[in-house]
């Protein structure tokens, strides 16, 4: 093991591994409002709406993560969709994301016993409050683990936005080897990285259910 | 029963209908023009994995013959220059989807490629070569890769070499990259490396390597050149121009002393 080496380009895989921390927690961010958005969608009145949001989630779920970026990056320009390759990023990751979420919490959603539905709206709640007051709560429970997952999974599947030139960790490392040839050293500080990247959204995971669960009894 | 299978179709049905639009909007984008460029900046793109050619420092800087190549060419040109680098095996994706003005990467000319992309005027040229651990004896022609494992790089011309002439005869394995080749030849993974000749070279000068060149006799050489967008004639005229003032000028020259030194040749 090269020990000068490694503490020679410690600093250069952290600023490459905030730029997969940003990309990752902008695309989470969006693709939570994109995943609301659909199951709002799904539930609609109008069916062409329900069936735009189940063939957009089939497509989603149907095509790798991979073959996303390259389509909208490379096939993007051609109809005027030039995004610069962060934002591209940024923008594949949250409809990716948003694709997957949006059946956890429609899961969860659908998960809390009907009864509770019943027994808000004979108080007289409406619609709306029964959801938001009623249903929510305890679906949070129940959907965030299964987000956390998706969340992780994603903070992950962000190494292959190298392919769109985004220096973020897994590229930046794969350029250091090429100059240095010493594979063991960097792959092992990046693999380090990811390591204390995914436990931190673990831990703020596990924060999110504790406070969401503290009034359920167990 | 049946309204699932309904449910299904009408969803398989929409969902591949997105998809074959959005092939068919995936055409390539028109390329930006000379005078497009100049009211902006020309965008370069190298592998940044390929030293001494493009690579990054360890104070994460891009560097290499490429990247003072590009500055040089554009500063002939009278225009600004960005050079950014993009993975080797993305690369021609990324220049027919029109992201990048210029390919200024050690990009040999092959008729595959000149069929999506132009390419300028040579700039160098780069040969394949063969490499064996130091303690092999029995390499000396083509006809002793029977049977052994032969290493080159996904995508360049010298992974495209051996499959070509390896059918059935050896095996061949592809990587992503010279280090992790020289890496499995050091470690016995593989018995033959097929690359290009002056990074190995100079990858040799830095790095201390029980790997030796071994001559099997003629190998092919291609004319490496700067690749473009098709049909973009003022660009390719411009950078053919300045090619040409850096090679009269002593700029060039000046470049490859600092990059190749002696113990490769490069025309």
């Amino acid at each position: 093991m090269d020990f000068n080496l490694m503490v020679e380009i410690t600093p250069l895989l952290i600023k490459a591994a905030g730029v997969t921390i940003d990309i990752s927690a902008r695309a989470i961010f969006f693709g939570f409002f994109i995943a609301c958005g659909l199951v709002f969608l799904r539930s609609a009145r109008i069916r062409p709406l329900r069936w735009l949001a189940r063939s957009y989630i089939s497509v989603v779920r149907g095509t790798p993560y991979f073959v996303q970026l390259l389509l909208v990056f490379y096939g993007g320009p051609s109809i005027g969709l030039r995004l610069d390759p962060f934002t591209c990023g940024v923008v594949v990751g949250a409809f990716n994301i948003g694709a997957y979420m949006s059946e956890a919490i429609r899961g969860a959603i659908e998960s809390v016993d009907s009864g509770q539905n019943e027994a808000a709206r004979s108080l007289g709640f409406g619609k709306a409050r029964t959801l938001l007051f009623v249903v929510l709560p305890q679906a949070a429970g129940l959907m965030i683990r299964s987000v956390g997952v998706l969340a992780i999974v994603l903070v992950k599947n962000s190494s292959l936005v190298s392919i769109i030139s985004v220096v973020e960790l897994t590229y930046q490392a794969q350029r250091l080897i090429g100059s240095t040839y010493k594979p063991l050293e960097i792959f092992t500080l990046s693999a380090l990285m990811y390591i204390v990247i995914v436990y931190a959204v673990m831990g703020m995971m596990e924060l999110a259910y504790r406070r969401a669960t503290r009034y359920q009894s167990r | 029963m049946t309204t699932f299978t309904q449910r299904f179709s009408k969803t398989f049905t929409t969902a591949v209908a997105v998809m074959g639009a959005t092939a068919v909007l995936a055409m390539p984008s028109h390329a930006r023009d000379l005078e497009e460029i100049r009211g902006d900046v020309l965008q370069v793109v190298n592998s940044g994995a390929y030293p001494p050619f493009s690579f990054v420092d360890t104070q994460g800087n891009l560097v290499g013959f490429d990247v003072d190549i590009a500055q040089a060419l554009a500063d002939k040109m009278g225009v600004e220059v960005n050079v950014q680098s993009s993975p080797w095996n993305g690369i021609i994706a990324a220049m027919v989807g029109g992201r990048f003005d210029a390919c200024i990467c050690s990009m040999s000319i092959t008729e595959e490629r000149q069929e999506v992309l132009d390419f300028s005027d040579p700039y160098y040229s780069s040969g394949l070569s063969i490499w064996v651990q130091e303690e092999t004896n029995d390499i000396n022609s083509i006809d002793d890769f029977a049977g052994k494992q032969v290493g080159s790089t996904l995508g360049e011309t010298g992974n495209q070499w051996a499959v070509e002439n390896g059918d059935g005869k050896w095996r061949n394995q592809t990587f992503q990259g010279l280090p992790d080749i020289m890496s499995a030849l050091n470690s016995g993974r593989i018995d033959v490396m097929i690359a290009d000749d002056v990074p190995v070279l100079v990858a040799m000068q830095e790095n201390e390597r029980d790997i030796k060149m071994v001559d099997v006799g003629e190998l092919p050489r291609w004319p490496a050149a700067i690749a473009i967008q098709q049909d973009n004639p003022e660009l390719l005229e411009a950078l053919n121009v300045a090619l040409a003032d850096i090679k009269e000028d002593g700029t060039y020259q000046a470049i490859v002393d600092k990059w190749i030194g002696e113990g490769a040749s490069i025309e």
